[in-house]
């Protein structure tokens, strides 16, 4: 298996990738990643890392990269939106297809990654399937979430809250980026990603997904917004496995998402992706 | 691509684990430097750090003229190999007493190979700034530490952590004790027995405990109620009575800059006094341990190009 760091795409805009090619008897489909939202991508960075490698030890090309204004590729956070990653998504499935011998393209996301993969394959016909990992559906459910983040911050700061959330959207929209985490939110990426629903839009094309739902309990029910997403495909599918949030600080050192992991190479073998 | 795009690279390890890392040309038109800075990872936050800290300083450190790479050990990142531990806290643990000197070294060797450098301004934040000091001080290649958010302490899963709090982490707890005792659900948790009875005694009934400790005198870095880095003390002083300068930046609400006052410069004080030109103390204060709102990022990074001026 070769491993390969490089930048792609416009000089202006270059993107950072890491290309994970196998030895030898390629498989006919390559995996593009998509990685989750701000410091979630760093605590999930070894997972990615993890699977990626296994693909290519299965025949499987990977590319991993990071989106505008994250990781090593180049821009600021604030100058990324919801439409830049999914520009960037179209980017990689295009470096991708041409260095390595395929004809498709599956997209794997981990919770805003997912979210993003699921909305790049409804606009991309190269994309043959996907993998969603404890995928984020409600996108302002999700940017309130963050916002909590700020809040904190501002107990810590401040020992009170001095703007609540309504006045921390408000400020985005009207200028004024929020950190979160030492991350910029400004008022566009917070809109667009407020309007993501993925379990109320409806797919112009059949794809074969997984969405696997993570979680510390094997008894846990199914998320219901999951059922919905996992309905829209053909065929689609939900897996509950048992995993630790990962994504965020945990006790646990987590390079492995073992459970996940299988259940996916399982969910491969079975589709012939 | 112009002549500043940083440049991927990898390098083999002294176990032959491949490392990942970013390499940023220095701005030519800036008067060439003759030392090279080397960013190393936090914890496990990789190359990258909280919120891309790394990749703002090296872009601002290339832009004064310094070369600068920063890159992943093994195990962590996108590098090769696999650490072992079940527990973050034993991780980094392991990174406290050195697992990532000789990838350090490796790194001090490929800029010295691949670039012509051989003087080096190494450290980083937390974890990066630990190992810059357990490889600087055995290096004399390493010019320079320059470090913020550096740990004195051990980290272990297995430590009760409330038998080392710093006094003024106890203080901190007790007042926050104190705001709960109208809360129903912290009544409820003492109740149901979830609380934390150890911290609680600590912090609330024997607050003067942590003091008791030390009482500023000299205690062994190994006794076994410390959970003092061993090494820590021992290495800062090599480095600096060998002459080179160290940067120590410290979060004003970060346990760390506490742990450094409590547990090392105030039992150290007198050894300290001769070495004291060369050490650069700074307070971002009120800042968290990631430096996350932009002022304490600017502060921060003010502080480390005004110290690295003074470097060829």
């Amino acid at each position: 298996m070769k491993e390969q760091p490089f930048f792609f795409g416009a000089e202006d805009n270059y993107l950072f990738g890491i290309l994970h090619l196998p030895d030898a008897g390629s498989q006919k489909t390559a995996f593009v990643f998509s990685h989750p939202f701000g410091e979630e991508k760093l605590w999930a960075h070894r997972v990615y890392v993890s699977l990626a490698r296994r693909l290519a030890l299965l025949g499987y090309p990977v590319l991993r990269f990071d989106f505008t204004g994250h990781g090593d590729s180049m821009g600021e956070f604030a100058d990324s939106d919801v439409n830049s990653r999914l520009a960037d998504i179209s980017k990689a499935v295009e470096h991708i297809l041409s260095v390595a011998e395929v004809n498709s393209v599956a997209l794997f996301g981990l919770r805003f990654g997912a979210a993003l993969a699921a909305m790049a394959a409804d606009m991309d016909s190269r994309v043959s399937s996907l993998i969603l990992w404890q995928p984020i559906v409600d996108g302002e459910q999700y940017m309130q979430e963050i916002l909590r983040s700020n809040l904190s911050t501002q107990m810590t700061v401040f020992g009170k809250v001095k703007s609540n959330r309504n006045e921390l959207v408000d400020s985005m929209r009207a200028g004024e980026p929020v950190n979160v985490d030492g991350y910029h939110l400004t008022g566009r990426m917070y809109d667009q990603a407020a309007q993501i629903h993925l379990d109320q839009r409806r797919l112009l094309r059949p794809l074969p997904a997984l969405v696997l739902q993570l979680s510390t309990r094997e008894d846990s029910q199914e998320n219901p917004k999951f059922k919905a997403l996992a309905s829209q495909y053909a065929p689609g599918q939900l897996e509950t496995v048992k995993e630790d949030p990962f994504w965020r600080e945990i006790r646990r050192w987590y390079s492995l998402a073992a459970n996940a992991q299988e259940a996916t190479l399982r969910w491969i073998e079975v589709n012939s992706v | 691509m112009s002549d500043f795009m940083p440049e991927p690279i990898c390098f083999d390890n002294a176990e032959g684990h491949k490392l990942f890392g970013i390499y940023h040309p220095p701005d030519f038109r800036r008067p060439p430097r003759k030392t090279a800075v080397i960013l190393l990872s936090p914890g496990v936050k990789m190359r990258i750090a909280p919120h891309r800290l790394y990749n703002l300083m090296a872009d601002k450190f290339a832009a004064m003229g310094f070369a600068v790479l920063r890159f992943d050990f093994w195990g962590l990142g996108d590098s090769e190999g696999e650490c072992p531990e079940e527990f973050l806290a034993d991780l980094y643990g392991e990174i406290q007493i050195g697992r990532y000197v000789k990838d350090s070294q490796c790194a001090m060797d490929w800029i010295s190979r691949e670039k012509g450098f051989d003087r080096f301004i190494i450290g980083g934040l937390c974890g990066g700034a630990i190992t810059g000091l357990l490889t600087g001080a055995d290096d004399p290649r390493c010019v320079g530490l320059l470090s913020v958010g550096i740990p004195v302490i051990l980290d272990s899963a297995n430590l009760d952590m409330s038998r080392y709090i710093t006094q003024w982490q106890a203080t901190v707890i007790r007042q926050g004790y104190f705001r709960k005792l109208f809360s129903l659900n912290a009544w409820i948790r003492l109740i149901t027995l979830k609380s934390d009875f150890s911290l609680i005694w600590r912090s609330v009934f024997r607050p003067s405990k942590p003091g008791e400790d030390t009482g500023g005198k000299q205690e062994p870095d190994n006794a076994e109620k410390s959970n003092v880095n061993p090494l820590f003390a021992p290495k800062l002083f090599a480095l600096l009575e060998r002459g080179s300068p160290a940067l120590m930046i410290f979060s004003g609400s970060d346990r760390l800059l506490y742990e450094y006052e409590e547990k090392f410069a105030s039992k150290h004080r007198q050894r300290l006094e001769p070495v004291q030109n060369l050490l650069t103390f700074y307070v971002v204060p009120h800042a968290n341990h990631i430096l996350s709102l932009q002022e304490w990022k600017q502060e921060m990074l003010q502080q480390a190009c005004t110290w690295l001026e003074a470097f060829e």
